[in-house]
């Protein structure tokens, strides 16, 4: 008797879809299956099996083939996309497409399952006399009998590129996985050894590494991979999208020289991604190192998940399915029964809340590793006392000048990008406006061009202003373009680098970057939140914060939580090595206080007085969110639809619907965007309410020109 | 005189201060005038301008306007000018 299967196929609907097959097995479970769709075909995922089915036999069709030669994808991955496609009420197929490799899923090849580095076996030594001497194996077993241990590749290459002689060798039992080794490893600091005595190798406990700037987080988590893969488990470690760069890779590398490391990111090709993936999900992977999406790498002999600037914005999808890697990595691993390390100098306050109520274990790191080397002193310029000319104050110019005939660098941080921030008509008021968004369009000087930030519209500079014919139009404000421009008359003889996005387009770029800087071949760097993050450079002792007030009042809640993590971290890079370092906020608040938190180092001040006032106000973590968002061409369609979704609500207990409204960014990319912000109390009370509601928000009439989606635990509302 | 500019578009532009001396017919009888105008010039010809030595006597024509929405203070722009020698 035909069976069905119920195949999660990658679309927005949230159920699962029925086809006849002649037979389902159990262990056609989470494979890929290839099904007739409509007039074409698709690729989804075997997600149920089933004796009967809900479609009239008539209208049931068949699956195609099942594809593909891969494993099927394990019940505990299955689960865990399960849970991320209830916890934030994404379609499962949904869901199922962005946590599996995309595109055609590449055969499985020897070479994958092959360890990567080989020693002899006393069997193979034995062997190796009796073996004729033209035979390749011979010359494979001679080369590690004589030289020892070897890379995989070292011996593909000895045989001609071929993996059968190799997969014979291990087959037989005459090779074996090389031990493992580890590079060159510094001396820990007492600091250090005491936060690896507290982690645990097994079973699930959660920690919050709260390390200052330079404190030798990284060394940590190092430490930690080590423990697993020498017990030859596997270890997960996330970082922020901006931080996973060659070098963190290489860093890897060198102290993992035997161990397969898989990298996971969206820079990865496809093919690529998919081998790595399937290398993982077979035990041959020993390290994966990625960004957001690698938490959905499937790993049987997990040991150990690190998640690195665990506050960093990028952890949470902003599109599609609204994720958070890093709660999904706690989710991962209380169910695996690993232990987990957030890591941070600015923990996002969720986080330092729960070590605060004890359900994380809060571990510190409070001095920097690099003996000598301090935290750099933090002043404030007070710009109502010195007026500051194109951006820079004459006290930070001061600096700058000092520094740089003291022969070291300096950094001048601004987070924009651009000449400036708009180009206006002094004579008729004409600003560069979007015509997509409510923003406007910033001014790039370099490559003569109006672009805005959030749609990405682009056109020429206008060679007269389009409302008056004024050909004297001007930028206003100042972004890093234009501060290089400043900075380079001032300084003529400085060596100046600008990065941002715009000058730095591919990781390759910001290798050349960053190499550049290391070697000491730029004075003064300029650059937006880019270079904030991760990067270690040792001659850097100034640093300079052109527009920290831009944030200081914004209507934003969580917007003084990301500034401060933003100035500690641009702080940090100033004084990593023995050199004392010092930082420059240019403010014209300089009685706020968050910049009194700011000058003592003092996080745990700040997040105190952070949580306080969240708690007064109601806000996460002392309230769950929801955010409901519709966009339309037109305001009233997408408020009179948030209306409608407002009133299936009704008045549930233990939630709070807001009224809807107009999005702050209120047009993107010529779509009116509103709000519905509910809120709960309780985690579970929201959950309960969400499932019922979203299940109505489905069978709710909606306009075709709107589009709706759900934000569970929003970043932003 | 200002050092020469470009507009975002890359229009040369140059901006300073002329002064005026000449004698008037006012209601029949001759009189001195003495004025100064705030001016700017874009263009081509703002180049060869800005490298004109301070003091040079010219003639100009062109238009006024006022200098932006927020101030009526009037700007000569100047469209055409010719160097006089003497």
């Amino acid at each position: 008797m035909a069976a069905i299967v119920r195949v999660a196929l990658p679309l927005p609907l949230p159920r699962l879809f029925d086809y006849s097959a002649p037979q389902a097995l159990n262990e056609h479970l989470g494979r890929r299956v290839r099904v007739p769709w409509g007039r074409s075909e698709a690729l989804g995922l075997i997600w149920e099996i089933a004796e009967h089915s809900e479609v009239a036999p008539e209208k049931l069709r068949a699956i195609l083939a099942l594809e593909g030669e891969q494993p099927a994808l394990p019940a505990d991955w299955r689960a865990l996309v399960e849970f991320t496609g209830s916890y934030y009420h994404a379609a499962l197929g949904e869901v199922a497409a962005l946590a599996a490799p995309g595109g055609s899923w590449p055969a499985p090849r020897l070479v994958d399952r092959l360890p990567n580095w080989l020693s002899i076996t006393p069997a193979g030594r034995d062997a190796l006399p009796g073996l004729a001497a033209r035979l390749v194996t011979r010359r494979l077993l001679a080369r590690l009998e004589q030289d020892g241990p070897q890379a995989l590749r070292d011996l593909l290459s000895e045989a001609s590129g071929t993996d059968a002689k190799l997969a014979e060798l291990m087959e037989r039992g005459w090779v074996e996985a090389a031990p493992f080794v580890t590079g060159e490893r510094p001396d820990l600091t007492p600091d250090q050894a005491a936060v690896l005595e507290a982690v645990p190798a097994s079973g699930y406990a959660p920690f919050l590494l709260h390390g200052i700037t330079g404190s030798g987080k990284t060394e940590i988590y190092l430490r930690l991979v080590e423990r697993a893969l020498a017990a030859g488990r596997q270890a997960l470690v996330l970082v922020p999208e901006i931080a996973l760069t060659p070098q963190l890779a290489a860093r890897f590398e060198s102290r993992f020289p035997r161990a397969r490391i898989v990298l996971q990111h969206s820079g990865v090709a496809e093919g690529a991604r998919a081998r790595g993936f399937f290398a993982a999900l077979g035990g041959h992977a020993d390290l994966v190192l990625g960004t957001r999406l690698a938490v959905f790498t499937p790993l049987p002999r997990l040991a150990l998940i690190v998640v690195d600037e665990e506050h960093d914005a990028s952890f949470k999808q902003q599109e599609g399915v609204r994720y958070s890697a890093r709660d999904l990595a706690i989710l991962r691993a209380s169910r695996a029964g690993v232990p987990i390390v957030l890591g941070s100098a600015t923990p996002a306050l969720e986080s330092w809340q729960h070590a605060r109520s004890k359900r994380y274990r809060l571990l510190s790191l409070a001095r920097r590793a690099v003996p000598g080397a301090r935290l750099p002193e933090v002043r404030l310029i007070d710009l109502n006392r010195h007026a500051a000319r194109e951006g820079l104050s004459e006290p930070l110019l001061a600096a700058l000048t000092q520094n740089l005939a003291a022969g070291r660098q300096s950094l001048v941080f601004l987070n924009r990008r651009g000449y400036a921030p708009v180009l206006a008509c002094a004579a008729c008021g004409w600003v560069s406006r979007c015509d997509h968004c409510s923003a406007n369009r910033v001014l790039h000087l370099a490559e003569r061009s109006l672009r805005c930030h959030h749609c990405g519209a682009a056109a020429p500079v206008p060679a007269a202003c389009p409302g008056c014919g004024n050909q004297d139009i001007r930028g206003y404000g100042r972004g890093t373009q234009r501060i290089e421009e400043m900075l380079q008359q001032r300084f003529p003889q400085a060596r100046i680098l600008r990065l941002d996005r715009d000058s730095v387009r591919s990781a390759r770029d910001l290798e050349q970057s960053v190499a550049a800087v290391r070697a000491h071949a730029v004075d003064i760097l300029v650059g937006t939140q880019m270079l904030a993050k991760g990067h270690d450079f040792p001659q850097l002792t100034l640093v300079g914060v052109l527009n920290a007030d831009a944030s200081l009042h914004s209507a934003d809640y969580r917007a003084p939580e990301r500034l401060f993590a933003q100035l500690v971290q641009v702080a940090g890079r100033a004084g990593r090595a023995g050199e004392p370092g010092s930082v420059l906020v240019q403010t014209q608040f300089p009685q706020h206080p968050l910049f009194a938190s700011l000058l003592r180092h003092d996080y745990p001040g700040f997040a105190a007085a952070q949580l306080a006032e969240r708690r007064a106000a109601g806000f996460p973590p002392f309230a769950y969110h929801a955010l409901l968002a519709a966009d339309d061409p037109q305001m009233q369609t997408a408020l009179d639809w948030l209306t409608a979704a407002r009133a299936l609500a009704g008045t549930p207990e233990w939630v709070n619907l807001f009224d809807p409204v107009p999005m702050r960014m209120t047009r993107l990319a010529n779509r009116e965007r509103a709000q519905l912000l509910v809120e709960s109390p309780a985690r579970r009370r929201l959950q309960e309410f969400l499932e019922v509601w979203v299940r109505g928000l489905y069978a709710l009439t909606t306009p075709r020109t709107l589009r709706w989606h759900l934000d569970v635990d929003p970043a932003e509302i | 005189m200002g050092v020469l500019r470009y507009t975002p578009a890359g229009a040369p532009v140059v901006e300073g201060k002329l002064s005026h001396r000449s004698q008037c017919l006012e209601a029949g009888i001759a009189r001195n005038v003495e004025c100064d105008f705030a001016f700017l010039l874009i263009g081509p010809q703002a180049a060869l301008f800005a490298a004109l030595p301070l003091g040079t006597q010219l003639v100009c024509a062109g238009f006024v306007a006022r200098r932006s929405r927020h101030s009526s203070a009037p700007v000569l722009h100047i469209t055409r000018f010719d160097v006089k020698d003497n």
